[in-house]
């Protein structure tokens, strides 16, 4: 079970890289879901029925939101900051980090664990060696650093909105490799948040479209909003031919 | 199961009031009856709660999801103060716009208060922060119903804070056991070598976590440097939303922090002076900037928002403490800023749909107009700074001596009190000479005398016999237009203003008065007309006689009074909104008890 949940924070990671360096919207909301959905299983030990079945509904329902807000979207979304290259190096570099983070962590603690106080639940899989949390770790730490630069200097909701959701997924992460098995209330709690996230997302999503015909933020009470907004390649102006 | 009678109640009149509201019409009217009862229940039974957590024996005996949800005394005191208030605000904002006005703020207010209410009641500080995090989203019911693509830049900002405010504290509720334990083992329990490696790790991370909250914090309240925000929200919304959007959406997200850091951080007593260096510094920055922008600001509603922010700067004050001591504290200042931030909200709604300006020059012998409104406004001051011995006051000097030793705390002190130039400003302002905006407007008037109607008689050529006239009246601005012989066109012109006189209101014209209308033109013999008229009705489906039931007419009827006296009732409203408020801030409902209560904690596996 272990290499595979290993293999899966890998593929919540690609899924992530999707989201962010896709050039279509369909394909950012499929590489979204991949990643929303496989964040919820990276943990050690493998979290309740009751809590999996909630993460995954409220996923589900979060991304088909935006599924629906994007069906009057251009077929193109505006260039990404970073292609796939870009982002998937980016990627690969803090997954590593994280990981490496983790194991330095579980040294830590393993370290002091035999004159200590009992840990309890509380990060029990890493003083143990499993690989798992180190992954969702790993996991988190890409996931954060692919989404955090689109949702501080976001400039299209779709890529924001990506952004923000990637972030919960990171969350989550972190909570399973740290706190251990989660209570399926609070489960139901972060699912709910997802889902309420996505539609959010959504909402912002279609009102961008229904105002403006496309994705970009324009703020027209910025009086520098002509300059922020305008198009990438006014910057390099190709000489008429 | 009360609590879970509120979450139902709310849940679903905001889903119906946000699905009827931007509608229209008869599914509006089904979904503003529907979200104002549930307001009504679910601020009832917010008062109905009976908090409680454990037996004698230690036995959990209340509370939703194996004991997750546990309803308390704070809990119950703030949804009743939230409850009352948002009545007053969804009243007031009736009467300043109609349904129209309702579109965002009920469904928003609702869905807040539902997920405000989960948060709050949470034993479960994960579960907190996702309901806190979620309930911001209620914001976008508001903004997102603006025009223009102002509203998305500003929907997007809002859906920004919200979620990354959530993030971080789902990040430190993971990150702090973690933290704790290292620190733990710093401190001696464990052998050098490994007390070496983590404290390496313990402090830092400890202090990492401390000032995220505490910048989650701040931005969530717009506080300096993340006050753009908080402006342009300002311009894009109705001002009667900006209460629920910069003060009570916050409310929850605050309250789950102050008990993180209670819970988790404080009890450690670690030495993390640097960190509370940097929160206090930040307090401060936001106590002067934002106190000295609500003054220098022209702008009315920007300058009510920068109060908001001035006065939320002390809030950091409670998380900088890092002492169990600021818990009773921190709590009481958030419910008086929210109290005291609703009644100013509303009051400057008021003050610009009645003079028409935002502008508070223009603004310039208000007072005189209006006394009702001034009254409200010096209720308002007195609740947001209180006096000694009202918990608000003992609050602010609490939370800076908790924070920093003399003479720091009397700055902090002093700081906390730089927003009073603000206030006074616009009650001076407002006693000074009258501009031509505050002359032209409606003044308040104290005695109840009935106003007499203007009446208007147009003589229509070609289509009314020469004994008919059609005249249109006036009262409170409500148009209404009747047809009536000349022999009653001379009689009293009172009677054109008794709702049953009044023979055809523009608007919608109830049967009963269009009968009485029909009766009259029959008199005169005129078939024409009648006919006329009859088509009329047929087509708005009101032609039988008496289909208009008592209910509906009593309602046209009571809409209609409530229209007419629609400058004093918006004063009132503040007024009262503004007596809510410093009942608050003196601590009316044992707040202080109820502040001080501790958190609840879950009983579970792990925790017991």
């Amino acid at each position: 079970m272990t290499p595979v949940l290993v293999v899966l924070a890998g593929l919540v990671v690609a899924g992530a890289v999707a989201a962010i360096a896709a050039t279509t919207p369909r394909l950012a909301v499929l590489g979204l879901l991949l990643a929303l959905v496989g964040a919820g299983y990276v943990a050690d030990p493998f979290p309740g029925p009751l809590g999996l079945g909630a993460r995954l509904a409220g996923t589900t329902l979060g991304t088909y939101l935006i599924w629906i807000a994007l069906r009057r979207s251009p077929v193109a979304m505006p260039a990404a900051s970073v292609g796939w290259p870009g982002a998937a190096a980016i990627a690969v570099v803090a997954f590593v980090a994280g990981w490496l983070g983790a194991g330095t962590l579980g040294a830590a603690l393993v370290s002091g664990s035999s004159e200590g106080p009992g840990l309890g639940t509380v990060g029990a899989a890493l003083v143990a060696g499993s690989p798992v949390p180190r992954a969702a770790l790993g996991a988190a730490l890409a996931l954060a650093t692919l989404a955090i630069p689109h949702v501080v200097l976001a400039r299209d909701t779709l890529r924001l909105g990506m952004g923000l959701m990637l972030l919960i997924a990171a969350a989550g992460l972190v909570a399973n490799a740290l706190v251990g098995r989660p209570d399926d209330v609070a489960a139901l709690g972060v699912a709910l948040l997802v889902a309420f996230a996505g539609a959010g997302v959504a909402a912002v999503i279609e009102g961008s479209i229904r105002r403006g015909g496309d994705l970009v933020i324009r703020d027209s009470l910025r009086p520098d909003a002509v300059i922020r907004h305008r198009a990438a390649d006014e910057a390099h102006r190709r000489p008429p031919a | 199961m009360r609590l879970l009678l509120l979450l139902v109640i709310g849940g679903v009149g905001a889903a119906v009031a946000a699905w009827g509201l931007p509608r229209g019409g008869r599914s509006a009217r089904i979904g503003t009856l529907v979200g104002v009862l549930a307001l009504v229940a679910i601020t009832g039974d917010g008062f109905l709660l009976r908090p409680g957590r454990l037996t004698d024996t230690g036995q959990p005996i209340t509370g939703l999801f194996d004991a997750h949800l546990v309803a308390t005394v704070y809990l119950r005191l703030i949804v009743g103060l939230w409850g009352l208030m948002s009545l007053l605000l969804v009243f007031a904002a009736w009467l300043l716009g109609g349904l129209e006005r309702l579109r965002g703020l009920l469904p928003a207010t609702l869905a807040a208060m539902t997920g405000g209410t989960v948060a709050m009641a949470s034993a479960d500080l994960a579960l907190g922060a996702a309901a806190a995090a979620a309930t911001g989203l209620a914001s976008l019911l508001v903004i997102l119903g603006a025009e223009g693509p102002a509203a998305v830049a500003a929907g997007a900002r809002e859906l920004r804070v919200t979620l990354l405010a959530g993030v971080v504290l789902l990040v430190a509720l993971a990150v702090v056991p973690i933290a704790a334990r290292l620190a733990l083992l710093a401190s001696g329990v464990a052998t050098a070598a490994a007390a070496a490696d983590a404290a390496e790790v313990a402090g830092p991370a400890m202090g990492i976590v401390t000032l995220a909250v505490g910048f989650a914090v701040a931005g969530r309240w717009g506080m300096l440097p993340f006050h753009v925000r908080v402006s342009r929200l300002t311009d894009l919304v109705p001002p009667e939303t900006l209460p629920l959007l910069l003060a009570w959406v916050a409310v929850p997200f605050t309250v789950v922090a102050f008990a993180a850091v209670d819970r988790l951080v404080a009890p450690l007593a670690l030495p993390l002076d640097g960190e509370r260096a940097i929160l206090v510094v930040l307090a401060l920055l936001t106590l002067v900037g934002a106190s000295l922008a609500a003054f220098v600001h022209d702008d009315l509603r920007h300058a009510v928002g920068y109060l908001v922010v001035a006065d939320a700067g002390l809030l950091l004050l409670a998380i900088a403490a890092l002492d169990p001591d600021a818990w009773g504290p921190g709590r009481e200042w958030v419910v008086a800023l929210a109290a005291s931030k609703t009644a100013l909200g509303l009051w400057a709604a008021v003050a610009e749909d009645r003079f028409e300006t935002r502008s508070i020059p223009d603004l310039r012998g208000w007072l005189r107009r209006s006394p009702l409104l001034g009254a409200g406004l010096v209720l308002t001051t007195l609740a947001t700074f209180g006096i000694p011995g009202w918990i608000a006051f003992e609050a602010r000097t609490a939370l800076a001596t908790l924070v920093a030793g003399p003479p720091l705390d009397s700055l902090l002190v002093v700081a906390g009190f730089l927003s009073l130039p603000a206030y006074l400003r616009l009650l001076v302002l407002g006693a000074g000479a009258v501009t031509s905006r505050v002359d032209g407007a409606t003044p308040e008037r104290i005695t109840l005398r009935r106003r007499p109607p203007e009446t208007l008689s147009v003589e229509l050529e070609g289509v009314e016999p020469a004994s008919m006239v059609t005249s249109t009246t006036t009262v409170a601005g409500v148009i209404s237009v009747s047809r009536t012989s000349v022999r009653k066109a001379n009689g009293p012109a009172r009677d054109a203003a008794r709702p049953g006189a009044a023979a055809v209101a523009i608007d919608s014209a109830g049967a009963a008065v269009a009968d009485g209308a029909d009766r009259r033109a029959h008199d005169v013999g005129d078939r024409a007309a009648a006919a006329m008229r009859a088509r009329r009705l047929a087509r708005r489906g009101t032609a039988t006689p008496g289909r208009a039931t008592p209910a509906v007419a009593l309602g046209a009827r009571v809409a209609a009074t409530l229209r007419r006296n629609r400058t004093e009732l918006l004063s009132g409203t503040v007024l009262a909104l503004a007596i809510l408020a410093a009942l608050t801030s003196y601590g009316a409902l044992d707040l202080s008890g109820a502040a001080a209560e501790p958190a609840p904690i879950l009983v579970g596996r792990d925790s017991d």
